[in-house]
């Protein structure tokens, strides 16, 4: 296994920029998520690990070695593809073992490798089928068999779920998962899922249009989400935000909203006049009856262990979170609340945080 | 694979830069260069001596002897004949019949079959199955004619039949390289769309005419395109079924380059009838082009 | 054949296919028939003609004594060299296909997986295309005086070299539209699993369009077979091959109609063998250029 090394990692396309100033560190055994919206840069950073991509600035190391100008067979890598990718001509036996016979194992090793690999992945049935025998979840297990059975340095995975049905991809997530905990393997996971993301990362990188926007662990990051960007991509449903002006006032600062709602600001330095974006939780949209807001219920979405209530708010929409035994239904006038503390607040022009909340 | 031989890894460096390699140095070498030699040899004299061959710079010579050339006028207009009238018939056919067939019960799979074997035949053996079939004597058709108490007509030999005789055997060769293409294409139509059609009161006349052949015309137009630049390389049928004769009256600019070539041995006035005939076919092409990208939706 | 009228009038939406809806089931059979009967007709007639006697081509006579002296007159006959012919024609077909193949794929590989400037890929394939359209003939004057030149005219190697070029634009766009069907992925994994460029090539590519490699070998050893105006114009009387022994036949002064008719039909064995063999590939190839 290995640690990851990623400085100042640029990439351009003829004289375009699609990424630049890229820096990661991956540390030896961790599970890390990259994270975004497609055409973000997250393929093209791992293609670029795998060496399937070139680099036009900065370098990459695996296990301390600099590998910007190693071939991909050179770098001890095992990567699974969105599409699988498996050799339609090869049998599922010979589909795991192309690595090792390209390598020229021993055919007695190649043999046991093969065999624990598909026991571990329940695919010992499956060994003489050709792919196109093989149903999405299988196809989806041979390509992890066909990683696992190298035991490279560095496992990438390229958004190997999103072609499963969503039931499947759940079991898949736990099973990685499971794999992880047990192999150690350093891993570096592709997802355009932030919900996979979530759940799968040690840690996570969110970027986006060709920069990483943060790096951290997943609740890390949903607490304390370092950009607007970040905070409306974590979460879901999305985070709630509003638009509006600082105001002073004797209580602390509170925003004025561009719909003319007003809303109390946690303690922190901005400065009266400023453009910011509050952004804030559906769960920390409190329905209390009481509270300053006034809304009225638009659509009521429950889920079974919650339910989540969108209001309108002065004319602009909210997501509040709310517990199964409250009965709304549309048209109900409420009263709601946001907890200060909660909020977080982001500098309207860049996005950038500017208060930390607990 | 060897591992670690230098050559194995000069080769694999390298693979993206002489992959093409071979394919480019055969072009040059047999494309190319030729067509450039076209320019040379049109403006010279060529005579092959014991020594070797002579060349002389007579680019008047050679240009006198295409204004005296009576064949020229004939040949053009024989092959702008022939191309029309054939191509026409067999896209009208091969429509048709794609569109039909593709209704028939049965026997598709048949008839692919069938169809593929005219196209894979030689066109010499084409060329010497059809003069059996128009001989005068015992040709399946004067045959025929005679089992009905008709007098015999002389397909071949006739000035006034002949070339029509060719454009047949030409419509009997291609109609299934027409239906081939038209009969894939209609076969991949989107049912969905002849569906909605035939629910919103399409009768087979309107769904024929407003919904099929506009979806159709792609590959019409394509199939249209490849059939009359192959018309204009006809050469082997003519060659084998009357060679240009009787008379001039089924001379084709191809036959007539080959005589001008081989029988006259004017290789420098040939090189000149080859570039006015490239130059004819680039333009085609240009417009054919132009054509295509409008048929497109 | 039974060729109910249901497939006409009921509405089966599972069955509709864009022909039930305009043409219909017997109309379209009988045209079928017919067509297939128009198409095979000349062959089954000059079939029988190859076993006739010549004067039973002339009288017409029904039925007729069946013989094989045309076959064999035309094969063994003291005065021909029909399997001479045969050979150098199977020895120009093989070697010019096996030759367009190996330099028609790489070059369709190469232009598919990797990026070359644009003036590089489109020139090499608009060129082709040009070069496809032009009559051959137009380019015998020139190759005629190269070959001379280099002393290869009336050589085999000659009339490979100028097959090869012939069918390197069909070999290269059929490949090309092969190799644009494969996933990257398929070799980039090939690659993560530790082959060279090469190795990947050889070991996954290649694998994966065999159906194209079969389409397009089937297709080149026709054409080389049944070329015609090279052969007839690069090659003597030795190194004839069979388009150009038949034309032969036919141009003697007094034509041997029965030997021509067997002649013509062992000139097309290959293509009804090779037809019959790969009929799908075929087609595919056959309309692959022309519909994308």
């Amino acid at each position: 296994m290995a640690a990851v090394n990623i400085r100042n990692v640029g990439k351009q396309f003829d004289s375009v920029v699609v990424m630049r100033n890229i820096d990661l560190d991956v540390a030896d055994g961790e599970f890390i998520v990259l994270v975004g919206a497609s055409g973000c840069g997250k393929s093209t950073l791992l293609r670029m690990i795998a060496g399937l991509e070139p680099i036009t600035s900065g370098e990459i190391a695996i296990g301390g070695r600099r590998v910007n100008e190693l071939e991909p067979r050179e770098r001890d890598v095992a990567m699974v593809f969105q599409t699988y990718a498996l050799y339609p001509h090869l049998d599922v036996r010979e589909n795991m073992s192309f690595s090792l016979r390209l390598r020229k194992r021993a055919p007695a090793e190649i043999d046991r490798l093969v065999e624990a690999t598909a026991t571990t992945l329940d695919l010992q049935p499956l060994l003489a089928r050709l792919p196109r025998a093989l149903s999405g979840g299988q196809r989806q297990r041979v390509a992890m068999g066909r990683a696992i059975v190298r035991h490279p340095q560095l496992f990438l995975f390229d958004e190997p779920l999103s072609n499963l049905d969503a039931k499947l991809r759940v079991a898949m997530r736990t099973e990685i998962r499971a794999l992880h905990q047990r192999l150690h393997a350093t891993s570096i996971y592709v997802t355009h899922d932030q919900v996979e993301a979530m759940t799968m990362a040690d840690r996570m990188v969110v970027m986006n249009a060709g920069r990483i926007e943060q790096i951290g662990r997943p609740l890390d990051v949903y607490d304390h989400p370092a950009t607007l960007y970040v905070a409306q991509f974590i979460g879901s449903p999305a985070i709630n935000v509003w638009t509006g002006v600082v105001e002073a006032s004797s209580e602390g600062a509170s925003l004025r909203t561009d719909h003319g709602l007003r809303l109390a600001l946690p303690a922190s330095d901005v400065t009266a006049g400023t453009r910011l974006a509050a952004a804030f939780r559906p769960e920390h949209v409190v329905l209390d009856g009481v509270g300053p807001l006034e809304a009225r219920v638009s659509v009521v979405e429950p889920l079974g262990p919650e339910t989540y209530v969108y209001l309108d708010v002065g004319g602009t929409r909210v997501c509040a979170r709310v517990d199964r035994t409250q009965t709304l239904a549309p048209g109900d006038p409420v009263r709601c609340d946001v907890a200060a503390s909660a909020i977080h607040v982001f500098d309207a022009s860049n996005g950038a945080r500017l208060s930390t909340t607990s | 694979m060897r591992e670690n031989s230098s050559l194995t890894l000069v080769l694999n460096r390298t693979f993206r830069h002489w992959s093409l390699l071979p394919a480019v140095a055969l072009f040059v070498a047999l494309t190319i260069y030729p067509v450039a030699n076209l320019f040379r040899m049109s403006v010279s004299t060529i005579e092959f001596a014991q020594a070797g061959e002579a060349w002389t710079f007579t680019p008047l010579r050679n240009l006198a002897l295409l204004r005296a050339d009576e064949v020229v006028p004939a040949a053009v207009r024989n092959t702008l004949i022939f191309v029309v009238a054939a191509v026409a018939i067999e896209m009208v056919l091969g429509l048709a019949l794609a569109i039909i067939v593709a209704g028939a019960a049965r026997g598709k799979g048949l008839i692919r079959t069938v169809m593929i074997l005219p196209i894979l035949v030689p066109p010499v053996a084409i060329g010497s199955i059809w003069k059996l079939l128009y001989n005068y004597d015992f040709g399946i058709f004067n045959q025929t004619l005679a089992a009905l108490h008709l007098p015999p007509v002389n397909w071949l030999g006739s000035t006034s039949l002949a070339l029509w005789s060719v454009v047949i055997v030409d419509v009997w060769h291609w109609v299934p390289f027409v239906f081939l293409i038209l009969f894939a294409a209609v076969e991949a139509l989107p049912v969905d769309v002849l569906e909605a059609a035939r629910v919103d009161g399409a009768t087979r006349w309107q769904l024929l005419r407003r919904v099929m052949l506009p979806l159709l015309r792609p590959a019409i137009v394509v199939a249209l395109l490849f059939r009359t630049i192959l018309a204009f390389k006809v050469f082997d049928e003519v060659f084998l079924l009357t060679s240009g004769g009787p008379g001039t009256s089924t001379e084709l600019v191809t036959l007539h380059l080959y005589k001008v070539f081989f029988d006259q041995n004017q290789l420098g006035y040939g090189s000149l009838l080859s570039l006015a005939l490239i130059a004819a076919i680039v333009a085609f092409l240009l417009v054919g082009r132009q054509a295509v990208r409008l048929a497109r939706p | 054949m039974n060729t109910s009228a249901t497939a006409l009038s009921l509405p089966r939406s599972a069955t509709t296919t864009p022909a039930t809806a305009v043409g219909g089931g017997w109309i379209g059979t009988t045209l079928l028939a017919l067509a297939v009967a128009a198409v095979l007709g000349p062959f089954a007639w000059i079939l029988t003609a190859s076993f006739k006697y010549q004067i039973a081509i002339y009288s017409g006579e029904w039925p007729f004594t069946p013989t094989l002296s045309n076959y064999a007159e035309v094969l063994f006959g003291r005065r021909s060299d029909f399997v001479g012919n045969v050979v150098n024609s199977l020895i120009v077909a093989s070697a010019s296909t096996a030759l367009v193949l190996v330099v028609g794929t790489l070059a369709a590989y190469s232009l598919q997986r990797f990026r070359w400037p644009v003036w590089v890929s489109a020139g090499f394939l608009g060129w082709t295309l040009v070069f496809h359209m032009i009559p051959v003939m137009t380019l015998i004057g020139p190759w005629y005086v190269a070959f001379r030149e280099l002393g290869l005219y009336d050589t085999r190697i000659a009339l490979i070299l100028t097959h090869v070029t012939i069918n390197l634009p069909m070999t290269v766009w059929l490949m090309r539209a092969f190799f644009r069907e494969l996933p990257p992925e398929i070799e980039e994994a090939a690659l993560v699993d530790g082959c060279r460029p090469l190795e990947a090539f050889r070991r996954v590519t290649l694998p994966l369009v065999i159906p194209g490699l079969i389409a397009s070998g089937i297709l080149a050893f026709i054409f080389s077979w049944n070329e015609f105006p090279v052969a007839l114009s690069l090659t003597s009387r030795d190194l004839a091959t069979v388009p150009v022994a038949i034309a032969r036949f036919a141009q003697q002064y007094e034509i041997q109609h029965s030997q021509m008719a067997a002649a013509s039909i062992v000139s097309t064995i290959p293509a009804v063998i090779l037809m019959a063999l790969g009929q799908r590939f075929i087609v595919r190839g056959l309309t692959l250029g022309a519909v994308k």
